[in-house]
């Protein structure tokens, strides 16, 4: 399953490492591609993870909130 | 167990912040504090590790030093060095070095192509002495050009700014003025705008938005007024003060060559093609002499 997570909150290059390195710990992410310019973080995965496990990891550092998901 | 400063170019926020403390953590090192003015972080620790933790965050695409970039205070010897070290090509200055070939190089090449079309008749009578000015004006931008280039990493948002601004300005207002003297208010005009917005937004875009915006607005309003104040001078001594206007430009060009060079002390440099850059000079300058030679005149300039 491919998602799009629109990210309110992510402005630099930091944002992109502190959001995929959070994401990858989760069991069942295959890959992550975070993006500040477009404000959105792209996660590849599969059971057992989840929705709302990826949206608490990327919620985990303050100051970043999950708008959307397509 | 020692203190050490690592000084890191891109430590902007609490997000670069949680980043290094993650990142010194999983070496060992303990993140003391941070200096976001000075781009700073004070580290305490065992030395190979917090080297092993720099090495990390230069592969994570961070540029650091553990030697303090210095900044700001009694800059006149640094001046002289920097003047030296750029024309000799000394350690340290080897990126500023290759901007002072680029500047000969492209100042060669355009000569030539200046003198070509002006010996097949393209380029007669006083457009001659534009075509001088103009060439000068773009081996010195694409010199500072290639400067930001070989950085466009390592910049600060406000470097952006003012990299986008002062390229879009000078670029804008040089070509403004010199096709304006040529050919008049309008075509002077619209030539000045859309190359300094060009540029402008081009090298601006080293920090994102802000730094095109000003890129942007720079090459407008440099633009249109390079035109206006060559319309506004036909008659009144134009051809002799365009040469004061090109040594003021070239001054601030020299200054922001300066500021990218003190922002990037102790930094990577990447190494652009310099070809690349010739071509994109030689193309801008046969556009220009062009538009002299074939596009359309007022009647102020067929007056003057």
């Amino acid at each position: 399953m491919r998602k799009t997570f629109k990210v309110k909150g992510m402005h630099c290059n930091s944002c992109n490492w502190l959001i995929s390195e959070n994401v990858k710990e989760i069991k069942g992410v295959r890959s992550v591609e975070a993006d500040f310019t477009k404000r959105e973080t792209v996660v590849e995965f599969e059971k057992p993870a989840t929705e709302e496990e990826i949206i608490k990891a990327i919620e985990k550092e303050g100051g970043y909130k999950v708008e959307n998901i397509s | 167990m020692v203190e050490k400063d690592v000084y890191i170019r891109e430590l902007n926020c609490e997000a670069c912040e949680r980043l290094v403390e993650r990142i010194a953590i999983r070496h060992s090192v303990k993140l003391e504090d941070v200096d976001f003015q000075q781009k700073r972080a004070r580290l305490s620790g065992e030395t190979p590790q917090m080297e092993a933790m720099a090495q990390e965050l230069e592969k994570m695409g961070y540029s650091t030093s553990f030697e303090r970039v210095p900044r700001g205070g009694k800059g006149k010897m640094r001046l002289i060095n920097f003047i030296r070290g750029a024309i000799f090509g000394e350690d340290n200055y080897k990126v500023e070095a290759k901007g002072v070939e680029i500047f000969v190089f492209s100042f060669v090449i355009l000569a030539v192509a200046t003198i070509s079309m002006s010996f097949v008749g393209i380029i007669t009578g006083d457009s001659t002495y534009y075509a001088f000015l103009s060439l000068i004006s773009i081996a010195v931008i694409i010199a500072v050009a290639w400067q930001v280039e070989a950085y466009r990493d390592s910049f600060t948002h406000m470097n952006g700014m003012m990299i986008g601004m002062t390229i879009g300005m000078t670029a804008g207002f040089l070509a403004g003025a010199i096709v304006g003297a040529t050919n008049g208010m309008f075509i002077g005009t619209v030539y000045g705008m859309l190359i300094g917005m060009a540029a402008g937004a081009y090298l601006g875009y080293c920090c994102g938005i802000m730094g095109v915006l000003e890129g942007l607005m720079g090459g407008l309003m440099a633009g249109t007024m390079g035109a206006m104040l060559s319309v506004m001078m036909i008659f009144d001594n134009l051809k002799l003060f365009l040469p004061i206007l090109l040594a003021s430009f070239v001054i601030i060009m020299f200054g922001l060559s300066y500021m990218i060079h003190k922002e990037n002390i102790g930094f990577k440099a990447e190494k652009p093609k310099i070809w690349g850059f010739l071509a994109l000079a030689l193309l801008v300058h046969i556009i220009t002499l062009l538009v002299i030679a074939y596009g359309p005149k007022s009647a102020a300039v067929l007056a003057g």
